[in-house]
């Protein structure tokens, strides 16, 4: 079986750095670079965890530097979200890797020109690295075959920065991506809630025991202590503070689609500035008249999303 | 003396072309490259004028084509100012030479290393290219000597009664770089529109060769956007960031806060200048905006360029 070539492009940051343990553990994906962006924390810190979440799950790849802050917006860093490193309380082997001395838009533009139209992007932070990416290079659409986001949001979270602060965080990029006619798919916040794991589905997936499992657990701590915010439970219907896997979903959703329900949609960027700013608007009605850009998930199976966890924490223990 | 290196980013145009011929007339530039971008016309048309401007000057360097269309919106070509080739009235013929095959922004980035700290890079149309290279080469913009822009306005429009041209074309762009810290000069309509050149002067170029000819062929159909009653004077907007470069002191320039309404109401593609910034910060970015300038010392120093060409 030929092996996927894939880029993720991300910002650990805890659920990033889960995802990244997720997709490192799948057999059919060919990681070819893992490429950092600031967000939910600088660009320092995403780039330094990138490299030792690939150390820690021994994933043999590049790992590309991308932006410090979003194209044309200030930055805005969700403080304390993640911890003081972007990775809760945990503290990973230092890796002996260093950065390939490329941007990551040249390491993603580089890499898919080598795939001949092959290449698919996981992106799990703001999109200001594809931005710059196709600005830069106006013929990347030909060469890149998918784009998956976690990003967006189905119909509220806008008043909350996170859960679409991917889209909110970068809105020029945001834009630039949806309007690329790269085909495109888009995990969202509603989505993602209705299929959070339970504290107990948590503890079943704890009792694997080995070292990826137990530096999960750790993220996670800090993720569950601090609490997740009031829509997040109130969308899943239960006050259970377990933490909640934005990227990991998005993830689970590329390595077996069929947990997962998508729609086509044409989906564009609130770009304006004032309350709206960075929501994606879903034309669920199709009367826009433009045409489908974009697979939206509209459920997630839950206990399918746990057994693809399931399957993962096995892997490492191997 | 020593040559001052240049990168001259595009969209010819008929301003882009006679500040071109200002440029290499005035011999005090080491011209590297030209880049260009959508603006007046399509980056095809604008490409294909700046490939027949080289080669009607005889010069050996690489014309390059850089992003197709702006960072947000589509393409507004200025047909009605620059005609459907962009450079409308003269006839230019075909270019032999081809556009060189390198990526634009790579391109600007190798000329600014090059240059050791050195580079000015003369941005006469929208600034789609420049905003991309800043973007692409966060790590380069120290070694940015200078932007030397013709855009903006502080006083009013052209295309909008708050915007003109090259900001509106490109707002997004055009916030990105005014943001960025590199030392910025905006040569806008403020100045530019005091700098016209008469009808009897443009006959006296016509008459200073060959270059003067199609300088005054250029003129003779660009001067049909400009005048009222019968008077035609040309505004050669472009050509005035290439004369702030060579003579700063003829103009009244004041370092002032320029931010660029890149939203999506009236005033989009204004550039706001002020004195006393308001929530930013006095320590936030200044660029050179420039308001007047010697009218008289402008045309005899675009004169006596266009001489030089011969």
């Amino acid at each position: 079986m030929d092996k996927r070539p894939f880029i993720i492009d991300c910002d650990p940051g805890i659920d990033d750095a889960v995802a990244i343990f997720l997709a490192a553990s799948c057999d059919a994906f060919d990681i070819r670079a893992i490429t950092s962006v600031a967000g939910n924390v600088d660009i320092d810190l995403t780039t330094r965890n990138a490299l030792d979440l690939c150390h820690v799950v021994g994933l043999d790849t590049i790992v590309a530097r991308g932006a410090a802050r979003p194209m044309m917006v200030e930055p805005k860093i969700s403080v304390g979200a993640h911890g003081a490193t972007g990775l809760g309380t945990v503290v990973l082997e230092r890796s002996p890797q260093a950065e390939d001395g490329r941007h990551a838009w040249d390491v993603i533009y580089d890499e898919a020109v080598k795939a001949a139209g092959e290449l698919e992007i996981i992106a799990m932070g703001p999109l200001t690295n594809l931005g710059i990416l196709l600005t830069k290079y106006p013929d990347a659409p030909r060469y890149i075959k998918k784009i998956t986001i976690m990003g967006g949001s189905r119909v509220y979270g806008n008043s909350c920065a996170y859960g679409e602060y991917n889209v909110w965080a970068d809105p020029l990029a945001s834009d630039i991506v949806f309007r690329s006619d790269i085909p495109m798919a888009m995990v969202g916040l509603e989505t993602i809630f209705r299929a959070k794991l339970t504290s107990s589905d948590w503890e079943d997936l704890f009792a694997e025991k080995n070292h990826i499992s137990e530096i999960t657990r750790e993220i996670l701590r800090h993720k569950t202590e601090r609490g997740e915010g009031i829509m997040d439970r109130i969308t899943a219907r239960s006050d259970d503070p377990s933490p909640l896997l934005c990227d990991c979903m998005t993830v689970a959703c590329v390595v077996d689609p069929s947990i997962a329900k998508f729609e086509r949609r044409y989906v564009c960027v609130e770009t304006a500035e004032g309350p709206s700013r960075g929501r994606t608007i879903i034309d669920w009605q199709n009367r826009s008249g433009h045409s489908r850009n974009c697979e939206v998930a509209v459920s997630v199976d839950r206990a399918g999303f746990k057994a693809v966890m399931q399957k993962m924490f096995a892997h490492y223990s191997k | 003396m020593q040559k001052m290196p240049i990168v001259f980013d595009c969209d010819p145009g008929h301003d882009d072309a006679v500040a071109l011929f200002m440029a290499v007339g005035s011999e005090r530039f080491d011209l590297r490259g030209i880049t260009c971008v959508p603006g007046n016309n399509l980056l095809d048309k604008v490409s294909q004028n700046a490939l027949k401007l080289t080669e009607f000057l005889g010069l050996d360097i690489p014309v390059v084509a850089g992003c197709p269309k702006p960072l947000a919106q589509e393409c507004h070509p200025a047909v009605s100012v620059h005609g459907a080739s962009g450079m409308e009235g003269p006839h230019l013929p075909l270019p032999k030479k081809q556009l060189a095959k390198v990526n634009a922004i790579d391109f600007l980035a190798q000329q600014i290393r090059e240059a050791g700290g050195e580079l000015t890079i003369v941005a006469v149309g929208p600034l789609t290219n420049i905003a991309t290279l800043l973007l692409a080469y966060p790590e380069l913009k120290g070694d940015i000597k200078r932007i030397c822009i013709m855009g903006g306005s502080a006083e009013g429009g052209n295309v909008t009664p708050v915007a003109e041209f090259n900001i509106w074309h490109d707002p997004e762009a055009a916030r990105i770089v005014f943001a960025s810290g590199v030392p910025i000069t905006m040569c806008g309509l403020d100045v530019t529109h005091r700098l016209y050149i008469t009808e009897p002067e443009v006959e006296e170029i016509r008459a200073l060769g060959r270059v003067g000819r199609l300088a005054a062929e250029l003129f003779d159909y660009y001067k049909m956007y400009h005048g009222e009653g019968g008077v035609h004077n040309v505004i050669p907007h472009d050509a005035v960031a290439v004369c702030w470069l060579l003579d700063p002191e003829m103009f009244y320039t004041r370092s002032l806060h320029v931010e660029v309404d890149a939203g999506s109401g009236l005033s989009r593609g204004c550039t706001q200048v002020f004195a006393i910034s308001r929530d930013m910060g006095d320590d936030s970015v200044k660029a050179e905006v420039v308001f007047d300038g010697d009218r008289d010392k402008f045309v005899q120093m675009f004169k006596h360029c266009i001489a030089n060409l011969g």
